[in-house]
């Protein structure tokens, strides 16, 4: 007997075929956070994003509670990425770009012309990374 | 003992809304739409409450997590004693046809568990790498969270002034609703936001697929759930923290209650549909386009209707529910935020600097991209959903909330390109950056429409 399929059975079958391809679209994403996920857990890690985060909050103690941080970047790496994530690790403290504050929080390798390790105006208090270091200012 | 209390106070703004929804006449939803509702209802008016305790010089944040939990105990009361007052509507008839178990319904169901499945690993290994979300997670929303956490009582003012925070601008749902569960919990643990995103992600694939299960059936409900699970878009934008896909909740469930006022014309639809419209306003700017957009589509049906003196009532009762968080958003615009980049731009001179030609066909060429793929290689859900449409048929008379909400989520996409137009940022990036997830916003609201084209129109019931 012949079988009838109603328009919506063939809509809904056709439907359901084609999500074949959007769905293939997320399987890339699915395995490599996975891929992230098991390499984490071999080399028994925090994530980047946690380590990241847990480095720039043990900058806390070396800073005023509340107020203005400046944030200054010298070598090659982006400042927009540095500002935002120290914004978020030390918050509620302002980070502003700028060397004109009373504490500095310098990214990059000490060695550039432009750190602040080469300005008599300020004196290194902590230095947790090779490339993070945080500077206070001596004279106003 | 402590942490049982915070669980509960955590968990007190769902299960308030939770049993009003079952309780009134917006029972005709059906118990897993409530659901949603309530989850997304819960989140937002919480965030409305927590940011207004905020503003109050409280002598501790014990005092103000007492006052807050007095509030939501309150409620919860309320809520418990009206319902033993009121008579109990009978629920509504949903005139469906009888489903039996059917090849496709089976492959429907495997599809949703699939896709469902897929969605939820790409969830949970996203949230493994990357817990503190993507980079408008900490850059846009957390950080404001862990001002309002770790600034109790006055130094949270400091992101809002000079120079104020980035994007400081943007309203303060997610947010608000962060720190409130930080501060119940006692620290700031990335748990929250991850399951903040994740209620949110699963309440927009319950509501689109169990609301049409109603209006419909099983199936077409659960090819509407599989259709959003196996968008690359949500599944990359659903653990990303940021406020897009609550976004995407609060206006679904707008059209979904402006749907159950139509039908079954109970005042409480009208009022729940304004808050939920009031809320995406609070989530993120586009809710300020998207509450006139929807208000007007509203006035055009209600005057189409006239039916009785009171043909208005529907739009009124729907601003009167938007009313509330319009007030928070307004207080917040006015006494706090600092101008929009967008619209501190605006000058006669920029602006007929970027209304041109080229910039139109730019901004509408990568719309059609994105409306196309939806984050996809080849072709993504909308066109797939275009698809079924065509061949299962749309209802000789469609639903009239289907064509409204169409016609409403076309005049947001018109608004999004005339930001877009606007906008003083370089339109290339802004696009790159963005599009994207501006799309997912309007995606399950879409995908619920455009199935429910098939749905009769359903003439409305009496009003209790």
């Amino acid at each position: 007997m012949p079988v009838r399929l109603s328009r919506h059975t063939l809509a809904a079958g056709v439907g359901l075929a084609l999500l074949l391809l959007p769905a293939s679209a997320v399987l890339p994403m699915a395995e490599w956070n996975l891929h992230i996920w098991q390499r984490l857990r071999t080399a028994n890690r925090l994530s980047p994003d946690m380590g990241t985060d847990m480095a720039y909050r043990d900058l806390a103690p070396h800073l005023p509670a509340r107020g203005v941080i400046g944030v200054h970047e010298v070598g090659e790496s982006t400042e927009r990425r540095l500002f935002f994530r120290l914004q978020y690790a030390l918050a509620p403290r302002k980070i502003v770009v700028t060397r004109e504050a009373e504490f500095v929080i310098e990214g990059g390798p000490a060695s550039a012309p432009a750190s602040l390790t080469h300005d008599p105006q300020f004196t290194l208090i902590a230095a947790p990374e090779a490339d993070l270091r945080v500077y206070r200012r001596l004279t106003r | 003992m402590m942490a049982v209390a915070s669980a509960l106070a955590a968990i007190a703004p769902v299960l308030a809304w939770y049993l009003l929804l079952r309780g009134c006449a917006t029972r005709a939803l059906g118990p897993m739409v409530c659901f949603g509702a309530a989850a997304g209802l819960g989140l937002g008016t919480s965030s409305l409450i927590w940011w207004t305790l905020i503003q109050v010089p409280f002598p501790s944040a014990s005092t103000r997590l007492f006052v807050d939990a007095m509030v939501w105990t309150t409620l919860l009361l309320g809520v418990v004693v009206a319902q033993r007052r009121r008579t109990t509507l009978p629920p509504a008839e949903h005139t469906r046809a009888p489903w039996s178990l059917s090849p496709v319904l089976v492959a429907a169901t495997l599809a949703v568990v699939v896709m469902g499945g897929m969605a939820a690993t790409t969830f949970a290994a996203t949230s493994i790498a990357s817990p503190h979300g993507s980079w408008d997670a900490w850059a846009v929303w957390n950080v404001r969270a862990r001002f309002l956490f770790l600034g109790i009582p006055t130094g949270w003012r400091e992101a809002f002034s000079g120079p104020p925070i980035e994007v400081a601008d943007y309203p303060m749902l997610v947010p608000a609703a962060i720190a409130r569960l930080w501060t119940l919990v006692g620290f700031d643990t990335v748990l929250v936001p991850i399951g903040v995103a994740a209620m949110c992600a699963a309440a927009v694939v319950l509501v689109v697929g169990t609301s049409l299960r109603r209006h419909l059936s099983p199936t077409t409900g659960l090819l509407a759930a599989a259709l959003l699970l196996a968008s690359p878009a949500f599944a990359r934008w659903a653990p990303s923290q940021c406020a897009d896909v609550p976004l995407s909740l609060y206006m679904l469930l707008t059209y979904v209650l402006v749907a159950g006022g139509m039908e079954h014309r109970g005042r409480s639809f009208w009022l729940l549909a304004g808050l939920c419209a009031g809320l995406t306003a609070w989530t993120k700017n586009e809710g300020i386009v998207f509450v006139p957009i929807t208000c007007l589509v509203i006035a055009v049906w209600a005057w189409h209707r006239r039916d009785g003196r009171l043909w208005w009532r529907p739009l009124a009762d729907f601003a009167l529910g938007a009313a509330p968080a319009l007030l928070v958003v307004t207080a917040f615009k006015y006494s706090l935020s600092p101008p929009n980049l967008i619209v501190d731009a605006q000058s006669s001179a920029h602006v007929s600097q970027m209304l041109t030609i080229e910039r139109l066909v730019q901004i509408l060429t990568a719309l059609g991209d994105r409306l196309w793929f939806s984050g996809a290689t080849t072709v993504g859900i909308l066109p797939i959903l275009v698809a079924y449409l065509v061949l299962a048929g749309p209802a000789r008379r469609p639903a009239t909330p289907a064509v409204l909400t169409l016609c409403a989520l076309a005049l947001m996409l018109v608004a999004y390109v005339g930001v877009y137009m606007l906008t003083p940022l370089n339109l290339a990036w802004q696009l790159s950056t963005s599009l994207e997830r501006v799309v997912l916003q309007l995606t399950p609201s879409l995908v619920w429409a455009g199935m429910l084209l098939r749905a009769p129109t359903v003439a409305a019931r009496p009003s209790a």
